[in-house]
Parts: C-alpha cells; structure tokens; sequence
C-alpha cells in the first residue's frame, strides 16, 4: 500500500494551517512592536473596511490579485512553475503604456483595447519564451521565467525614463502619463478602482469552466499531476508546456496594462509591486482551481490594506507591510517545494 | 518455546476513504531466526498488514509488541530495528542513491569528500555482501525500480535490523536473481538471529525459502502452515477455496489464422517479427537483456535505434506514442505508477485520457457523464473503488486492473502488455490471461513483454526470445520447451 499523505498543493487544511500560521506572526508582530495595540489591532482589522476609499482601494487591490492569481493558476495547474509573474506584469505596464504614446487618442475605446491586448501580448510573450525554450531545450520554466522576470524589470525601469517615454520633470522616475483618452474611467474616486480590474469576474468564470468542465483543462490537469502519464496517454505535452505557461504570461500582463491605465495612468517604478509573487500565494490558496482565486485574492488583498492601514495608523515603519506579506508568502510557499519533488515518476 | 521477537495482537484497519477493512483483528508472533512467507490474493490486506508493523500505517486497534514492549506511536519502527521495504519504494528524483541511502539517519552535520567516499564505500561493502553492485551516484530519476529495490534494501541493512519486511521483493526480478535474494535473506536470518516477512505471489518461492507460511483472505489471517505441512496444491485450495473461483483456467489458445492482415511488423530492429490479426506474441529476457528496450522502442516512447515499424500497413517509425495510439495501439506499461497512472488524480480521471473528446459532446465535460463512464467500465471488467476516490488507495493489482481496462476498452488494433502480471495473484493473472484471449479473438495483434518466461506458455500463440539486447529465436510456442527457452536467455546454445 503506498503512502496514503495527502497531495500539499491540494490540501485544504494545509492552506488553513498556513494561513493560520501567517495571521498568528502578523498580530503578534503588531502586538509586540506597537506602542498602541489596541488600535493598530484595529486599524488592521477595520481599516481596510472603514471608508469607500478604503473599500475602493480593497476591491481593486483583490481584483488585480485575481487577475495574476488565474495567471498563477493556469501554470500551476498544468505543472509549469512560473515564478516571473513580476516582470510579465511589469512588461505588460510598459506595453500598454507604449501604445498608449502611439496610438491616436481618436481611437477611443478602440485604443484602449489594442493597449491592453498589448499588455496580454507582451507578457503572454516573456512567458511563452519560457514555454519554449521548456519544449526546445528542456529548461526548466521555474528557473527560466524567473531569471527573463528578473532581467525584465530593470530593462522597463531603463526603457520607462529613455527618450520619448521618460518624464521630462518629474522627482519619481517614471514615464510621461498616456493621454487622457486611454485613462478607463475610476469608480469610487479617489480610490484606485478602475471598470477595467472588473473584467477579473468574467475571466473568473471563463477559466473556471474551462479548467474544470473542457476536454482541454482536463488534459492540462493530468499533465499538472503526472507529465509522463500524460505523454504515454498520447497528450501533447509540448503544446501544453508552451500554453498554459504563456497565457499565464498574457493574464499577468493585462493586471500590468490594467493598472497603468486603471490607476497610475503613466509608467511608475515599482508600479506592480507584488502583484505577481502574490497572485502566486493567491493560486496556492485557491489549490490551483480558478473557482478559490477570487475569494483567496480577497483574502491576501485584505491583509495588504491590512498592514497599510496599519503604517499610515501607527508609528510602525513603512517596511512592516512587506514584513506582513513576507510573513504570508513563506508560509504559504513553504508547500510549493514538496509537489515539485513528486514531480519524479512516482508519487507518495 | 522461545520467547517471540515480535507479536501482533488483534491489529485492525479500515481505510475511512472506501470502509475497506483491510486487516481483521491480525494476530501473529514472529521469531528470531525465522523466514514468514504472507501470501494472499490482490487486496486481501497483507500490504496493510506490513505497513501496521513497519509503522507506516497507524492501526484503528490492536497493537505491535516487539521484545515485551508495545510498540508506541510516536517510535521511530526503524530506530527499534523494524525495517520495511516497499514493493516501490519512494525517493525523491534530484538526490542521489547514496543521499538517500543516509537520509533521515545521516549522523554528522556536514560531509566531507573523503567522508562521503567512505560512506559510499561502506555501502558498496554491504551492498556487496548481498551481490548487489550499485552505482551510488546515480540520481533517483535516473534508477530503475530495480535499482532503487537494492539500493533502499542496502540503507536499510546499513541500520542492522532485526525485523525486514520485504513487500513482494521478487514481483521484478526474473527467477535465478530471485532465488539469490531470498537464500541471501534466508542465510543473513539464520546467521544474524533476525527475522524476516517477506510477501509473493509465487507460492514455490514461499516453500522453498520459508519456515513459516501465513495466507491471508479479505483481511484475515487464515492459515500459518510450515511448508513441510502443505504442498503446491494445498497452498493453492487454501488461497482460493474452490467456491471463490469464477474463472476455468485453461480456455484453448486461438489458432493463428495464416492469412489474417499483417497489423504489427518491424524490420532492421533489435527484434524483427510480424504479427498478424489475432495473434499472440510474447517477448521475452532476463532483466536489462531486451524486453525494457523494447517496450520504450515498440510503443513510440523512445526512438528507434535502427529499421522501422509498421502499424496496419503503414509507416510509423519514430513517430510519438500519440499517433500510434490513432492507429489503435493500447499499451499497458510495467511502470504503472509513474507512467500508466496519475496517482494523485481520481480513479475517474484515470480512465478518460482517451475519452475526454467523446464524453464532451458539445466541449463541456461534466461530472456525471464522467462517473457514469466509470460505473460502466467498472461493471464490464470488476473494478475496484469509486470515482472519486485517489488512484493511490487502490491496491497495486487493482490499479492494474484499472490500467487494463482502459487500455482493453479502446478496442485496439494492436495491444502492447509490458509485464501484465506484475503483482497479480493467481485469481487475477487467470482473468487476465482470458481477456488476453478474448481480445485476440476479436482480432488485435497483442504483444506481450515480460520477463517470467512461463507465463508466455499459458497465453502466447508464438514466443521470442532474447539475449544481449537482441532477439535470438522466435517460433511457435509448441516448439520451446521451459528448459530451451530458458538456455536461449542465458545466452547458451540450446
């Protein structure tokens, strides 16, 4: 009888434990170190809540979550580790924002739409190159997509203060803004909440039944839990190594493009900061199935607002919010080791 | 009477997944000294039962009492000298044998290199001592079953156990290396003082080599003979009494029809042959002699090294295993855990690879088509489980059940089997053998690799032999006999 210990990416109590564990340090952290627990207690549990900006600030910080949580998901899901969401949303930033300097502001809501296509393209585009070389060469996509993330990023730093994009005055280092004409109208100003972030439900559904319910997610599952059994099943394990990985890549960009255009309205350095390691721990909570990311994008974007509310609350240093989601990312990616050591032929 | 070094009291197990209770209320003593053989049929517990007593399966009731002591639930088996060895054992791809070899017992905090040649000589030393020459360094991905058998039997013999459960240690070894790890394993308990349980499914190897024999049935222990009081048939009627069995063995061998189509052909290859319409062609070598190789080259999951393949009167050399399955190939392979299943995926998934586009009439798969789909091969063929139950409970002989019903319901053109009986009980192998039969006759080439040459006998229309990687001699099976075959794979002349 083989051993009977459940699969940890798909462990519910396992994800409880984790999340648990997070919390803990979290409170305990703010409990310690405040002069004033009571009410950095409060405002971490209240304040993400206590306003529409607040709540503006929440939804949109939870939709974008959703967005590179499906994009997580999709890769995961089919086996391919990608870990260069950061630089796959960041690239999408600077190609919507490109073609938003381009583009006649006559187009209208046209233009908007090839922007944000743009966005897709460019990081369906960085995650497909690490599908690629994973069917060519055989290069593991966890190392490729993050080294190509990695050198991404200080490539659109580079590119966002360069001639014809950078700001000519500015004290930030970012772009010139995009016309206004690209902007895609906010929701409860003067929070961050754009009508773009809303496509994250639709996009909910839509993956959700075709991971599920569709011959093809079927098949991009089997492959997730057992490669060699889906190759002698006559599975094309290439197709399925380029694609997922790469509209997972597309899924990244568009919370990219989305941003820029929902929420900065120009290129900023560091705009995406975290969306993509978290929409990681959102697919880790979510076990990969698209129906978990919206409530589990939830979850992490209160504990985001959580900490902010905290340090703009309390005299705690700015640097406890990134402490918080450190604290979370650990917890809950302490877990992605062991499924990739049953990546071998047998399992369990 | 001595004292025993080991005694079961009242262990039982009801797996909450499926209410299967795998043991009921099992109670044995073992000796110092001594060689238990545990037979039983597939499922009937005796995996559960060793895992009871190796600590890897905790017991709903009853406990494990080794010198006097119960044994507690937070012991460590092997630190108290309990060793288990499973019929596969686990290992982590990216480490290599002799890391794993010293894992969780490494005893220094950090090894140097003159260090770790000692270690890994120290492990060739006992790893020699039981005729086994093992390349440490190798990755875990890059081993064989084979080779991780010996290398997790060797780590363990390293700790000095005085209690070895061995899980159907000769399921993959062909009979003469068989017969040198049980008289290895046999001399080491006498000398030692140890003891040992080893499960099989071939009962001569149980009467040849141990002092005791236990048979187990649908979770009960009910027999413990020594093998001067039983014989073959004996052992036999006690495994399966004459109202369990459902089958007649010996249906009639089809006979080749001479002008049948050509469905299966090689040509220029390590083993050339042509197998028409109806036919049963069974390949055999010892270990690493062939058969591995050509069930990698025949099924289109490695290149050929030479000549070329036909399927149905077309050329499919090189091609990947997903064309030749569109050309109705089923192929059943020896790894069933790492390439003929998903293990961590429901039994349901398990089935479907093929079906996915025909159980989504409009491109939507639902649930209940899918259960459905299960419930009738279930039906058809005695499955085991519930859909969505994990592949992983299942025992080792109802995955591959599991494995062959899939394959089987394709209708192929042509069926590969590579090592079909590969932990089958007796009950088991004589309906696999029927379907095999039922399936010529229907009109599919089949093909069967193995590497326990006899088994060919019961259910081949023609037998191939081979020896140094290539086929030496291919004929009708009437022409061999168990001695001729068994000259040629050793390499003699006849």
């Amino acid at each position: 009888m083989t051993s009977r210990r459940s699969n940890p990416l798909t462990s519910l109590s396992g994800t409880l434990v984790a999340l648990g564990l997070a919390l803990g340090v979290a409170i305990t952290l703010l409990v310690v170190l405040s002069p004033n627990p009571g009410g950095a207690l409060r405002a971490f549990f209240v304040g993400p809540v206590s306003s529409g900006l607040a709540w503006g600030n929440l939804i949109n910080q939870a939709l974008l979550l959703t967005i590179t949580g499906l994009g997580a998901s999709v890769a995961f899901g089919a086996g391919s580790f990608n870990l260069g969401g950061e630089g796959q949303t960041y690239t999408g930033g600077l190609a919507a924002l490109a073609l938003a300097l381009v583009l006649p502001p006559a187009w209208g809501v046209g233009g908007i739409a090839v922007a944000l296509l743009g966005g897709i393209g460019a990081g369906a585009l960085l995650g497909g190159l690490s599908g690629w070389l994973k069917v060519r060469f055989d290069a593991d996509e966890m190392i490729t997509t993050f080294l190509l993330s990695a050198s991404a990023v200080p490539l659109v730093d580079a590119v966002m203060t360069g001639p014809g994009i950078g700001a000519v005055t500015s004290m930030l280092i970012q772009s010139r803004p995009a016309p206004q004409a690209f902007w895609l109208p906010g929701l409860l100003a003067p929070s961050n909440l754009h009508v773009g972030v809303l496509v994250a439900l639709p996009l909910v559904v839509v993956l959700g039944i075709l991971i599920n319910h569709t011959p093809w997610g079927y098949r991009l599952r089997l492959i997730g839990r057992n490669r060699d059994f889906a190759r002698y099943a006559g599975i094309s394990t290439g197709f399925y190594a380029l694609v997922p990985v790469g509209l997972s890549g597309g899924l990244h960009g568009l919370a990219g493009a989305l941003g820029v255009l929902g929420t900065q309205h120009a290129l900023v350095q560091g705009f995406s900061a975290g969306w993509g390691w978290n929409g990681i721990a959102v697919a880790l909570i979510a076990r990969t199935n698209p129906w978990g990311v919206l409530p589990a994008a939830f979850l992490l974007a209160f504990l985001d607002e959580a900490s902010r509310a905290v340090v703009l609350q309390g005299q705690f240093p700015f640097q406890l919010s990134a402490l918080f989601q450190a604290a979370i990312l650990f917890f809950i990616t302490a877990r992605l080791v062991l499924p990739r050591l049953g990546r071998g032929r047998r399992v369990g | 009477m001595p004292t025993p070094l080991v005694r079961l009291q009242g262990l039982s197990k009801t797996w909450p997944d499926n209410g299967v209770v795998a043991c009921d209320h099992v109670s044995l003593d073992l000796y110092a000294g001594e060689v238990l053989a545990l037979l039983g049929e597939n499922g009937a517990g005796k995996s559960t039962l060793m895992g009871l007593l190796g600590g890897t399966i905790r017991p709903d009731s009853g406990e494990v009492i080794l010198d006097g002591r119960p044994v507690g639930p937070r012991d460590r088996a092997l630190d108290l000298g309990i060793a288990l060895v499973p019929q596969h054992p686990p290992f982590s791809p990216d480490l290599t044998l002799w890391e794993q070899a010293v894992l969780g017992d490494e005893g220094f905090p950090w090894l140097g290199r003159r260090a770790r040649e000692r270690l890994i000589q120290s492990l060739g030393d006992t790893a020699a001592a039981w005729g086994f020459s093992l390349d440490w360094n190798l990755r875990g991905r890059d081993a064989g079953p084979l080779v991780l058998q010996r290398a997790t039997m060797t780590a363990l013999f390293r700790r000095r156990p005085r209690l070895l459960i061995l899980d159907e240690p000769t399921a993959a070894l062909p009979a003469p290396e068989a017969e040198a790890l049980l008289s290895g394993v046999a001399s080491w308990v006498k000398a030692e003082k140890t003891a040992v349980v080893f499960i099989t499914h071939k009962l001569p190897e149980a009467l040849a080599w141990a002092d005791r024999i236990a048979v187990m049935r649908a979770g009960r222990l009910v027999s413990l003979v020594t093998p001067g009081e039983t014989s073959l048939d004996d052992l036999g009627a006690r495994l399966f009494p004459a109202q369990d069995r459902q089958h007649p063995r010996g249906t009639p061998l089809p006979a080749p029809d001479p002008a049948a189509p050509v469905l299966f052909e090689t040509r220029g290859t390590r083993a050339d042959f042509t197998l028409r319409a109806g036919e049963i062609l069974g390949l055999t070598s010892l270990r690493g002699e062939g058969a591995e190789a050509l069930e990698e080259e025949l099924t289109g999951m490695s290149p050929l090294p030479a000549g070329c393949l036909h399927m149905d009167g077309h050329d499919v050399t090189n091609q990947d295993i997903g064309a030749l399955r569109r050309r109705g190939l089923s192929y059943v392979p020896s790894d069933r855990m790492g390439r003929g299943s998903s293990p961590q995926s429901p039994l349901a998934s398990n089935v479907i690879p093929y079906r996915v586009n025909e159980l989504a009439p409009r491109g939507f798969l639902r649930r209940r088509t899918i259960r459905g789909y299960f419930h009738e091969l279930k039906a058809k063929f005695g499955l085991a489980g519930e859909p969505g139950q994990r592949l992983v409970t299942l025992s080792g002989g109802n995955i591959q059940k599991l494995i062959l019903a899939r394959e089987m319901e394709q209708g192929p053109r042509v069926l590969i089997l590579a090592e079909p009986s590969w932990g089958l009980d007796q009950e088991a192998r004589t309906i696999l053998y029927d379907l095999i039969r039922q399936v010529a006759r229907g009109g599919t080439a089949v093909v069967v690799l193995t590497s326990e040459p006899l088994e060919l006998f019961e259910v081949c229309t023609r037998i191939g032999a081979l020896a140094h990687g290539r086929l030496q001699a291919l004929r009708p099976t009437a022409e061999w006999t168990p001695e001729s075959l068994g000259r040629v794979l050793l390499g003699f002349p006849e």
